[in-house]
């Protein structure tokens, strides 16, 4: 009994001490920010919280936009819009989702992904799915379609890859495109490396359009092997 | 004889006292090396736990008693719909958790890893280093001026995935690592730089 009175003091001090720090943080924040933007970071806040949705990113966002010395009426609207999109990933990631899923979830859609995208990301594990959509968010600002993004991640989870395997497909990805290969073309060629690693098996369909080294598809029908 | 032995054993004491250096990247290998300790103990945590039937019941009730002070705690300023500017007016005292390190630890799997980001600000008497990582606050990534060379360096503990940063130079200045891809920055049009952690 005396072992829960001890939990009971101790959370109910971490608890208000957490509580206090994000009131802090908030103040940090809004110090510098004029009182419109103030006004706004506090509502959407109170809101954010009431829905269940973490205010760590809103803070976040508004510290970046006073950093950059961005207008006021930029830290508002960038801060609705993150709020609008971290409770559309809520929506479709469920209640229980972590920070990180969330986060990942509204950088996805921010990045072209609809809420449908997310939902079939969940679907696929019964594990984190924060570098999936984590990785979807990176190949879609890559430039790669989020249709075939998904279609992609999910044949991958289905194969048991890693979040390390993933979140090295997003970056493979985004580094090509970004030294000239077209995004298609990349995330072909990418997804067939994680798949050779994660050894035999029915190969993802997505990858079934070989590709040759200068990008174009294959279009002649193979030579058919001669039997004995 | 006496005063000779104090003196020399004076003089070792002084020759030891001094702390040998230690470079950065040497402290970020601690961190990660300490980062996945705590990993490791976590995931052995639950066999600890099912050893002893009477702790679970005790921290299951505690815990349901502290979700409801939580929520309690949590829940009380949230009855105003009113904007509470006067709150956000008040002097900074306190830093945010760091949302990407700190949740990193709960994916499993993912170990964070070491990353030195440099630049070469010659004129510079102060240099931070902001980004996503960090919720774009300075004051907890101060870089340094290496001695010998005059390049500013930080060490950071990162989980993989891709980060946006930037340099804040001079408290005034903000600057990108000349030396990475640039990162679009659709909210406030003010680009920063690209880390990608974890490429194979």
């Amino acid at each position: 009994m005396r072992s829960v009175a001890v939990i009971l003091v101790l959370v109910s001090c971490s608890a208000a001490a957490a509580s206090a720090q994000q009131v802090a943080f908030a103040a940090s924040v809004g110090a510098e920010l004029d009182s419109a933007t103030q006004a706004v970071v506090a509502r959407e806040l109170v809101r954010a919280r009431e829905r269940g949705i973490p205010v760590e990113p809103l803070l976040a966002k508004a510290r970046e936009g006073r950093l950059k010395r961005a207008p006021g009426e930029r830290i508002r609207f960038a801060i609705v819009a993150l709020a609008a999109r971290l409770d559309s990933a809520r929506g479709a990631l469920g209640s229980s989702s972590t920070l990180s899923e969330l986060v990942g979830g509204a950088d996805a859609i921010a990045a072209g992904a609809d809420v449908a995208a997310l939902r079939a990301l969940r679907a696929a594990t019964t594990g984190s799915v924060a570098a999936p959509v984590g990785t979807l968010a990176q190949l879609c600002a890559s430039g790669v379609a989020p249709k075939r993004a998904v279609e992609m991640i999910v044949a991958l989870l289905k194969r048991n890859a890693t979040p390390t395997q993933l979140i090295s497909l997003g970056n493979q990805v985004e580094t090509d495109v970004a030294s000239g290969l077209l995004p298609e073309e990349s995330a072909s060629v990418r997804l067939r490396g994680v798949e050779a690693s994660l050894g035999s098996g029915d190969r993802v369909q997505a990858t079934s359009a070989p590709i040759f080294n200068d990008g174009r598809p294959r279009t002649t029908p193979q030579k058919p092997t001669r039997r004995p | 004889m006496t005063d000779h032995l104090d003196d020399t054993l004076q003089r070792v004491v002084d020759a030891l006292r001094p702390l040998p250096d230690v470079d950065d990247a040497a402290k970020a290998r601690v961190l990660v090396a300490v980062a996945a300790e705590r990993h490791r103990d976590r995931e052995a945590l639950p066999k600890r736990v099912t050893s002893s039937p009477r702790r679970w019941v005790v921290r299951a009730v505690g815990l349901a008693a502290a979700a409801v002070v939580a929520a309690v705690l949590l829940r009380a300023p949230s009855t105003s719909k009113e904007p509470t500017p006067d709150v956000a007016a008040a002097s900074p005292s306190a830093s945010a958790p760091n949302a990407r390190l700190a949740t990193a630890d709960a994916d499993k799997g993912i170990a964070l890893q070491s990353v030195q980001l440099v630049l070469r600000a010659p004129a510079a008497s102060q240099v931070r280093v902001v980004g996503d990582f960090n919720a774009w606050d300075g004051n907890r990534s101060s870089m340094s001026r290496d001695p010998e060379s005059g390049l500013w360096t930080a060490t950071l503990a990162l989980r993989p995935g891709r980060h946006v940063y930037a340099f804040i130079v001079d408290d005034s200045i903000w600057m990108r690592d000349p030396r990475a891809p640039a990162a679009a920055d659709a909210d406030f049009g003010r680009p920063g730089s690209v880390l990608l952690v974890g490429r194979p």
